[in-house]
C-alpha cells in the first residue's frame, strides 16, 4: 500500500473563507519554503464556491459591512456574481492553488496527532492542521434510493432556461421544490413529487401558485401527491422514448414507471452541526441556532482543527475571507492583529482614559462580569458591533468632548461604524413606551431607571449591571424611562448581536434571563421586595416554552401557579353554551394570566392556549404567597385586574361573534403583532388606493397585497407587515439590515444584500424581493395625455440598467415611518375601511364594528 | 356598525353642512325684497364667492387623493366633508341665482353642477350599500379563491360527464367552454349574460342555443335524469346536476359581484370628468359676469 498523502493545513471547502485561507497558505509557501508549509483545499463540488455559484444568475453580490477592511490575497468588492467568480478562479489560476475539486470529505478524524481525512471516491490523506470552511448551507439531503448516484440527479437549480424540452422530475414539496418546478414548466414536462398528501411547508404565494399550475390544462406540470421515489434506472440509447433514464415512482395507489431527462432533488439539508459534532467539535449550547465553540484564533474544541466562515457563525464574505487570511497566519505562529482591532481603537478613542486598546479591554473585562464569561473573539465582536455611550455631569466637558468628537467624525472617512456617543447626564437614553430592543451594560457610573408618567424610582444600577433585557427578549415597548445619574459609560449592544451572544455562551444566556425573571416579579408581583429576595425568587420559576397551538391549561384543572407571559402571546377561552370556542382574553408579553386560580377560584374555566412560539414565566402558588406576604404593595393591583378581567371576560362571552372575530384575530397570527392593517369588508369599496398609496411612498413598489389575506366575518387580514414583537425575519439577515424603530416600525435599510433569508423567514408572506423601479412621469402628462401611469405600481415594470445591476432587494412595509401623518394606506382609504391596529386596540375596534 | 362616511365623527360635517345652509339662507333673505334678489346684489356676490370656493375645494379631494404624503387630514375626513358640503351646494348655489334660470352659460354651469351632485348621491348610495352586498355573494372568499372554486367545479363536472354518452358531454363542456361572465365594462355593468352552449336538434343538427343563467343546462341535464339508457346513468346524472346547480349559483353570484362592482366604479366616470366641466364653466360664468356685465 502506498504511503498515505501528508499536508502540513488541510482547508476543506472552496468558499470565500476557504479561498482566502488557501490564498494565504500559499503565500506563506512562497515566502519561506523552509519549514513545512504544504497545504491542500479540498472543494466537494467540481467548482469553487458553491453557495455562490447558486445565487441567481446575474445577482449583486455586496461587500458588507462597509467598516470592515479586507484582508486577503483574493480580491473582493460589491459586484455580480459571475464578476467576483471569474476573478477567484483567475486568482486561483495565478497563484496555482493546490486545489482538488470534487473531492467531498466525509470525515475527520485524530490519529497520532495528525488529522485522517476521508474523501468520498479518493484515498484518504493526513494534515496536521484542519481548516474547516464548508459554510452552513449544509450538504443536500440526498434521495436515497438505488440509481441516485446517476449524474441526472441534481440538488441546485441554478438557471432553469438551461433546460428545454426535457422531462423533469423535482422532488420535495418546500417552496424550492415548488419554485424550481414552476420556472422548469415554462419549456419542459414537469412532474413535482410530494411524499405527503398537501404542500403544508410553502408560503402560500407558491401554495397558490403551484395548485393553480398543476390545474390549469395550459401549464406541462403535474403534481403527485404521497408519492415516492423507489428506483432510478439508465436507459439504452436504442430506447424508443429516446430520453436517457426511467424512474419508477409509488403514488400510493400503485407503482409506475416512465423515462425521464433530469432529477431535481430539494429535499432540504443535513445540518452541517452533525458533521461536526460526529468530529467531536463541542456546540456551546442545545439551541439549534448556537454557533460551535471557539477560541479567538477560531480553534475549535478538537486542538489543531480551526473553523472560518459561515460555518462559525459569520454570515458574510468579507468576514469569512479576513478570518481565512488570519487562521493560517495564526497557524504558522505569526500573531497578527486582527482587522477588527483597528475598529476597537476607534471605538475607544472617545473615552476618558489614556489607555490602550488592550488595557481598556482588560478594564471592561474586570469590570462586568458578564463580559468577562467570553472569549476574545466573542468581547471584540460585542465591542464593535456596540455603541459606547459616555455621559458627563459637567457641561464643560460635555462641550469639550462633543468638540472632540466632531474633530474626529471629521478626519475618519467612510466608516458606517457605529461610533462613540457622547450625551449628557440625565439625559434619557431610552423612554418608556420605546419599542428599542438594544441592551445595556453598565461600565462605569449608575443609571436610574424611573416610570414615565409618575417619575417614580424603580431601580438604581450600578457597574457591571445591565438593563434593556425585557426589550430583547420579549420583544415589548420599554417599560420605563433610563437616565444617567452622574458620569457614567454603557455599552449598549443591538437586538442581534446579544442573541448570538447569548445562543454561544450559556453563562451570559443564563445571567440575563435570571434578571429578566427577577425583574418580572418585581413589576408584576411584589414592587418593593429586595433584591436578593426576588433572585431567590427568580430561581424558582421556571420557563416553559410552548408552539403555536399547544394547551398551557385547560378548563377543570385545579390551579396552582400563575404565568407572566415572557414572549409571543396567549389565548384564553371557553366553550360556550352553543357549543362553540370563544375568546375571552389575550394577553402579550409582560402581562400576567392565570392568577385568578390564586386569588379565589381555585379551578381553572378556560384553555390558555399559545398564540405563537411562547415562553412563559411559571410562578408557583407558594412563590407567590411568599412574595405577596413580605410584600403587600402588588397585591391590591394584582386584585383589581382580577376583577377587570372578569368583567371583560364576561361582556366577551356575551358577545361571541366578538370573541370569535378575536379568535380569528389570533388564527391569523395577530396575537405576535404589533400593528396590523385590517380592512373592513363592509367599508372598503376595492379602490385599491391603499395599494396604490403604499407603493407611491415607496418608490414604486407596493409592500401591500390588498386582495390577498384570509376573510372571516366581514374582517380581511390583507399580506401586510404586522411588525411582530419578535419580527422573525429578522433572524438570520447577515449583514443585520433589519431594524426595528424606536416607535415600532420594523424596516429594512439600504444594506440588504438580497439573499432572500427575510423572505422565506417571514410566516406572512409579507416580504417581497424586487428590483427598484424606473421614475414615472408625473402624474398629470398622463391625465391629460395617457404618457406615463396611472399612481401605483407599475404592473410588470422593466427596471432600468442602474436597477438590474443592484439586484433585487427585500422590500417591505416600514408602516411609512417618514411620512408624519402615519400609514399612507389608511390616511387615502376613502371609506376608512382600512385601519391599521395595535393588539391593545382589537377589543374595542371588535365591539365598535 | 361600521363608521361609514355619513356617520363619520358623527355626522360632524352634516352639522357644518347646516349651518352653513342656514348662514346662506340668510344672506340670501337679507336683499332688498325677492324679487330685487340676484347674483348680481352685494349677498348674491357672498353667495356666489361662497358656492365657487366650495366647488373648487370640492374639486381638490381629487389632488388630495393622490397627494400621498399630504398632511392635510386623512382622505376618510376629506371624503364625509365633500359629501355634507358638496350637497350643501344645492342650497348655496340656488340661493345665489336667486332661482332664476334661463339658457345661458350660467344656468348651464347650474345644471353641471346639479349633475355632478347627484352622481356624488349614487356614488355615496354606492359605496355605503355595495361592499356588504359583495361579501355577501362570495361568501368570505376571496376573488381567486372563488375561481379556484369555479375551476375545481369544472374539474369534477368534466370527471363525471366522461363517463356519459357522448352528446351529453358535448352539451356540458360546450356550456362549460361559453359560459360568460365577465366581458366589457357595459355588459357587467348590465349583469348581461352571453353564456351558451351546444344543443342537438334532430340528431344530426348541432345549434348554439342561449344558456342564459346556466338554466338551459341544468334543464337539459334533469330532463335526461328519468329517461336514462342505463342503470348507472341516472346516480351520475344525478351529481351532475347537483355539481352544475352549484356551479350556477356560484356563476351566477360571480356575475353580480362583478356587476356591483362595476356600479362602485362607473359613476366616478360621470362625476369627475363633470367636475372638471364644471370647473370650466364657472370660470366661463365668473369671467364672464366680471367683464360683460
Ligand atoms: C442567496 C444568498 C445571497 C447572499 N448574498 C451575500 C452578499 O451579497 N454578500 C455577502 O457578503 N454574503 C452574502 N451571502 C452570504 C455568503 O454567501 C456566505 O456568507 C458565504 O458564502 C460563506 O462563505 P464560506 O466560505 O464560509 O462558505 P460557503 O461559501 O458556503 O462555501 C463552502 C464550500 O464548501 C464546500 N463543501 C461543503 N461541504 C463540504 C465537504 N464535506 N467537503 C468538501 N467541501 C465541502 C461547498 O461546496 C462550498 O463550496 C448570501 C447568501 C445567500 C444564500
Ligand atoms: C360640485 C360639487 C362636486 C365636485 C366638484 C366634486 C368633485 C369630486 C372629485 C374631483 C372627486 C375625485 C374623484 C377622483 O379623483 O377619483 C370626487 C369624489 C367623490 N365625490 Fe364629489 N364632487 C362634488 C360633489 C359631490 C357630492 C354632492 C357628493 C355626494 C353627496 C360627492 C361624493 C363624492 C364621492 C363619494 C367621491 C369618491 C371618493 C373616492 O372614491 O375617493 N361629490 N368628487
Ligand atoms: S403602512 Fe405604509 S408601507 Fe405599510 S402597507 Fe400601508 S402604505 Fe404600505
Ligand atoms: S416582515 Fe413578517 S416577520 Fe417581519 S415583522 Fe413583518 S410580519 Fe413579522
Amino acid at each position: 500500500m502506498s504511503q498515505v498523502e501528508h499536508f502540513h493545513i488541510a482547508v476543506i471547502g472552496a468558499g470565500p473563507a476557504g479561498l482566502s485561507a488557501a490564498g494565504r497558505a500559499a503565500w506563506y509557501q512562497k515566502i519561506d519554503g523552509e519549514a513545512d508549509r504544504s497545504y491542500v483545499l479540498l472543494e466537494g463540488a467540481p467548482t469553487i464556491a458553491n453557495t455562490i455559484v447558486n445565487y441567481q444568475k446575474g445577482k449583486y453580490v455586496m461587500a458588507e459591512p462597509g467598516y470592515l477592511d479586507l484582508r486577503s490575497d483574493f480580491r473582493f468588492s460589491a459586484n455580480s456574481r459571475e464578476s467576483i467568480l471569474e476573478s477567484w478562479q483567475a486568482t486561483l489560476e495565478s497563484n496555482s492553488l493546490n486545489i482538488r475539486f470534487d473531492s467531498k470529505v466525509t470525515e475527520i478524524k485524530p490519529e497520532d496527532g495528525n488529522f485522517r481525512i476521508c474523501i468520498q471516491g479518493a484515498s484518504p490523506i493526513t494534515a496536521s492542521f484542519v481548516v474547516l470552511a464548508i459554510g452552513s448551507e449544509g450538504n443536500p439531503r440526498r434521495l436515497g434510493v438505488p440509481g441516485d448516484d446517476l449524474p441526472l440527479l441534481q440538488y441546485t437549480l441554478a438557471d432553469a432556461s438551461m433546460y428545454q424540452n426535457e422531462t423533469i422530475v423535482v422532488v420535495g414539496a418546500g417552496d424550492s421544490a415548488i419554485e424550481n418546478a414552476l420556472a422548469l414548466s415554462a419549456s419542459n414536462q414537469v412532474y413535482i413529487l410530494n411524499r405527503r398528501g398537501e404542500f403544508s411547508r410553502a408560503k402560500t404565494g407558491n401554495l397558490d401558485a403551484i395548485l393553480k399550475a398543476a390545474n390549469d390544462e395550459g401549464v406541462s406540470l403535474d403534481c403527485y401527491y404521497n408519492t415516492v421515489v423507489e428506483k432510478v434506472q439508465a436507459l439504452d440509447a436504442a430506447e424508443s422514448s429516446g430520453k436517457p433514464y426511467k424512474i419508477e415512482i409509488n403514488t400510493g395507489d400503485g407503482q409506475k414507471a416512465f423515462p425521464i431527462d433530469r432529477i431535481i432533488a430539494r429535499l432540504g439539508s443535513v445540518p452541517a452541526r452533525d458533521f461536526l459534532e460526529g468530529m467531536g467539535i463541542e456546540f456551546a449550547s442545545d439551541n439549534i441556532r448556537s454557533n460551535p465553540v471557539m477560541n479567538e484564533r477560531y480553534e475549535s474544541s478538537v486542538p489543531g482543527l480551526y473553523i472560518i466562515g459561515s460555518l462559525a457563525g459569520y454570515p458574510l464574505i468579507k468576514q469569512g475571507m479576513n478570518q481565512g487570511h488570519d487562521v493560517v497566519s495564526f497557524i504558522h505562529g505569526d500573531m497578527i492583529a486582527p482587522v477588527e482591532s483597528k475598529l476597537l481603537e476607534k471605538q475607544f478613542r472617545l473615552l476618558p482614559f489614556a489607555l490602550s486598546v488592550d488595557q481598556v479591554t482588560q478594564l471592561f473585562q474586570q469590570r462586568t462580569p458578564m463580559l468577562n464569561e467570553m472569549n476574545l473573539l466573542q468581547f471584540r465582536e460585542l465591542i464593535i458591533e456596540s455603541q459606547l455611550l459616555v455621559c458627563y455631569q459637567s457641561e464643560e466637558v460635555y462641550q469639550n468632548e462633543t468638540g472632540r468628537a466632531a474633530s474626529i467624525a471629521a478626519d475618519s472617512t467612510g466608516s458606517s461604524l457605529a461610533s462613540t456617543r457622547i450625551m449628557h447626564a440625565g439625559e434619557f437614553i431610552f423612554r418608556q413606551g420605546d419599542f428599542s430592543s438594544s441592551f445595556f451594560t453598565i461600565i462605569e457610573g449608575e443609571i436610574k431607571l424611573t416610570l414615565k408618567q409618575s417619575g417614580q424610582q424603580i431601580a438604581v444600577l450600578g457597574r457591571g449591571q445591565f438593563f434593556g433585557e425585557s426589550g430583547l427578549l420579549s420583544g415589548q415597548p420599554r417599560n420605563c424611562d433610563a437616565a444617567a445619574v452622574g458620569d457614567c459609560i454603557l455599552l449598549e449592544t443591538p437586538r442581534r448581536t446579544m442573541l448570538k451572544l447569548m445562543n454561544s455562551n450559556d453563562g451570559v444566556a443564563d445571567g440575563i434571563d435570571l434578571i429578566f425573571r427577577v425583574r418580572a416579579l418585581q413589576a408584576k408581583i411584589a414592587p418593593k421586595s429586595a433584591f436578593d429576595e426576588l433572585t431567590v425568587a427568580g430561581f424558582n420559576t421556571k420557563i416553559l416554552r410552548f408552539r403555536a397551538g399547544d394547551t398551557i391549561y385547560k378548563p377543570g384543572e385545579t390551579g396552582n401557579c400563575l404565568y407572566i407571559v415572557r414572549s409571543g402571546a396567549v389565548v384564553l377561552s371557553h366553550i360556550n353554551h352553543e357549543n362553540k370556542n370563544i375568546v375571552v382574553g389575550q394577553f402579550q408579553s409582560g402581562s400576567v394570566f392565570g392568577e385568578m386560580a390564586l386569588m379565589g377560584d381555585l379551578i381553572r374555566r378556560h384553555y390558555a392556549v399559545a398564540s405563537g412560539l411562547t415562553e412563559v414565566i411559571e410562578v408557583t402558588q407558594e412563590e407567590f404567597s411568599r412574595l405577596v406576604r413580605s410584600d403587600t404593595s402588588g397585591i391590591e393591583k394584582l386584585q383589581r385586574d382580577v376583577s377587570a378581567k372578569y368583567v371583560q371576560q364576561n361582556t366577551l362571552d356575551a358577545q361571541p361573534e366578538v370573541g370569535q372575530a378575536m379568535q380569528f384575530f389570533m388564527d391569523q397570527g395577530l396575537g405576535e403583532a404589533t400593528n396590523a392593517l385590517i380592512i373592513d369588508e363592509n367599508l372598503c369599496v376595492s379602490c385599491d388606493y391603499c395599494e396604490k398609496a403604499c407603493a407611491e411612498t415607496h418608490n414604486g413598489v407596493s409592500r401591500l397585497n390588498r386582495k390577498a389575506g384570509d376573510r372571516y366575518a366581514k374582517l380581511h387580514v390583507p399580506v401586510s407587515c404586522r411588525h411582530c414583537q419578535q419580527p422573525h425575519c429578522m433572524k438570520d439577515c447577515p449583514p443585520d439590515a433589519i431594524h426595528r424603530a424606536a416607535s415600532g416600525e420594523v424596516f429594512i435599510d439600504s444594506t440588504c444584500i438580497g439573499c432572500g433569508n427575510c423572505e422565506s423567514n417571514c410566516p406572512y408572506d409579507v416580504i417581497r424581493m424586487e428590483y427598484e423601479a424606473p421614475d414615472k412621469p408625473p402624474i398629470w402628462a398622463w391625465l391629460l395625455f395617457g404618457y406615463g401611469a396611472d399612481v401605483g405600481e407599475v404592473k410588470d415594470f422593466q427596471p432600468d440598467v442602474e436597477a438590474l445591476a443592484k439586484g433585487k432587494k427585500a422590500v417591505k412595509c416600514d408602516a411609512c415611518m417618514s411620512i408624519k401623518t402615519g400609514p399612507a394606506c389608511v390616511s387615502v382609504c376613502p371609506t376608512g375601511a382600512a385601519n391599521r391596529i395595535t393588539p391593545d386596540n382589537y377589543l374595542t375596534y371588535l365591539q365598535e364594528r | 356598525m361600521s363608521e361609514n362616511m355619513l356617520s363619520y365623527r358623527k355626522s360632524y360635517y352634516l352639522y357644518i353642512s347646516l349651518t352653513l345652509i342656514l348662514i346662506s339662507y340668510f344672506i340670501y333673505r337679507s336683499q332688498a325684497g325677492i324679487e330685487g334678489s340676484n347674483g348680481g346684489t352685494p349677498q348674491g356676490y357672498i353667495l356666489g364667492t361662497l358656492a365657487t370656493v366650495l366647488v373648487v375645494w370640492l374639486a381638490l379631494l381629487g389632488v388630495r387623493k393622490r397627494s400621498f404624503q399630504s398632511r392635510l387630514g386623512s382622505v376618510k375626513a376629506w371624503v364625509s366633508a365633500h359629501v355634507y358640503l358638496g350637497s350643501s351646494l344645492i342650497v348655496v348655489a340656488s340661493f345665489h341665482s336667486a332661482f332664476q334660470l334661463g339658457i345661458n352659460i350660467h344656468s348651464f354651469a347650474f345644471l353641471l353642477l346639479l349633475l355632478v351632485i347627484f352622481s356624488g348621491f349614487y356614488g355615496v348610495f354606492a359605496y355605503i350599500r355595495y361592499p356588504a352586498k359583495i361579501v355577501a355573494l362570495s361568501n368570505g372568499r376571496s376573488g381567486e379563491e372563488s375561481l379556484a372554486l369555479l375551476n375545481s367545479l369544472k374539474e369534477e363536472i368534466v370527471a363525471t360527464y366522461k363517463e356519459l354518452d357522448s352528446e351529453l358531454q358535448m352539451t356540458v363542456s360546450s356550456a362549460i367552454e361559453r359560459t360568460g361572465i365577465a366581458g366589457s365594462t357595459l355588459d357587467m355593468l348590465l349583469a348581461r349574460d352571453k353564456s351558451m352552449m351546444c344543443l342537438t336538434v334532430f340528431g344530426t343538427r348541432v345549434d348554439v342555443v342561449s344558456n342564459r343563467a346556466q338554466q338551459p343546462l341544468i334543464d337539459f341535464v334533469a330532463k335526461r335524469i328519468p329517461r336514462g339508457n342505463r342503470a348507472t346513468e341516472p346516480e351520475l346524472l344525478l351529481s351532475l346536476l347537483n355539481l352544475l346547480t352549484r356551479r350556477q349559483q356560484l356563476v351566477e353570484n360571480l356575475r353580480v359581484s362583478l356587476q356591483l362592482k362595476a356600479r362602485m366604479r362607473v359613476w366616478l366616470f360621470i362625476h369627475t370628468p363633470i367636475s372638471v366641466a364644471l370647473l370650466v364653466a364657472l370660470t366661463i360664468h365668473v369671467v364672464s359676469v366680471f367683464f360683460y356685465w
